[in-house]
């Protein structure tokens, strides 16, 4: 990977924003129009497939995936990463493990019942709900590195289009390039 | 809306983001963003060609 040409400050406080919020991390880095791009891009995939699951998509349980795998959301694993808009379910699942009472009016903890019901109403957009706010959580990862290490490949330092160019510029002696 | 259109907004945001983490140039990151999402629909179309000949004609 070439060496970052922007400044990232620091860089582990920008992956920590652009975690929380798609986008964030870039915006503190003064990349104002990425932010913007990963703002739109992740969140409106996110609040568009959490919407096409009538809300109640995104959810979280502290199962055993072996032994209890019809209540075990794998999606969420991905959906954890667009960050704040997907931690209620985190904070839901490890109450009703602690068996404490839900928060906010049980707001992103349906019981079974209601997963049922849902993927019967709601057919194949169930599907299509979970991989779109599944999709912009895996994005947010990509964002969130491009936060911490920059652009994998700085617009000065594309890799050459005539592979003919590469291989002169590796026959330049490296004393030649040391002393310009 | 059909369910197949649910494709087309998804393959664009994954472009965009994708090309994005690779440049900072908005001249670059659309070009790579238009290249990839034709690339990506372009192979979902040639697979669902393939599927429906396989599952119509053999």
């Amino acid at each position: 990977m070439a060496a970052p040409t922007v400044d990232l400050k620091n860089r582990r406080q920008a992956a920590l924003l652009a975690w929380l919020v798609p986008g964030l991390g870039h915006y503190y880095q003064g990349r104002r129009g990425k932010a913007l791009l990963y703002f739109l891009c992740i969140l409106g995939l996110y609040f568009t497939g959490f919407w096409l699951g009538d809300g109640k998509i995104v959810y979280w349980r502290w199962v055993d995936p072996f032994k209890n795998y019809e209540n075990f959301n794998m999606y969420y694993i991905a959906q954890f990463f667009v960050g704040l808009a997907a931690l209620p379910p985190l904070i839901q699942g490890t109450l009703a493990h602690f068996n404490f009472p839900p928060i906010l009016g049980g707001f992103m903890d349906p019981s079974t019942e209601v997963l049922n019901g849902l993927q019967f109403r709601l057919g194949r957009f169930y599907e299509v709900g979970s991989i779109y706010t599944a999709v912009a959580g895996l994005l947010n990862v990509f964002a969130i590195y491009d936060a911490y290490a920059g652009p994998a490949f700085s617009d000065d330092d594309e890799p050459a289009a005539n592979p003919a160019d590469e291989s002169n510029a590796a026959a330049v002696p490296a004393t030649e390039l040391s002393n310009p | 809306m059909s369910i197949y259109l649910h494709i087309f907004p998804l393959v664009a945001g994954i472009s965009l983001v994708y090309a994005a983490t690779r440049h900072e140039d908005w001249i670059q990151i659309r070009r790579h963003a238009l290249r990839l999402c034709g690339f990506i629909l372009g192979l979902l179309a040639v697979a669902m060609v393939l599927l429906l000949v396989v599952n119509t004609q053999i």
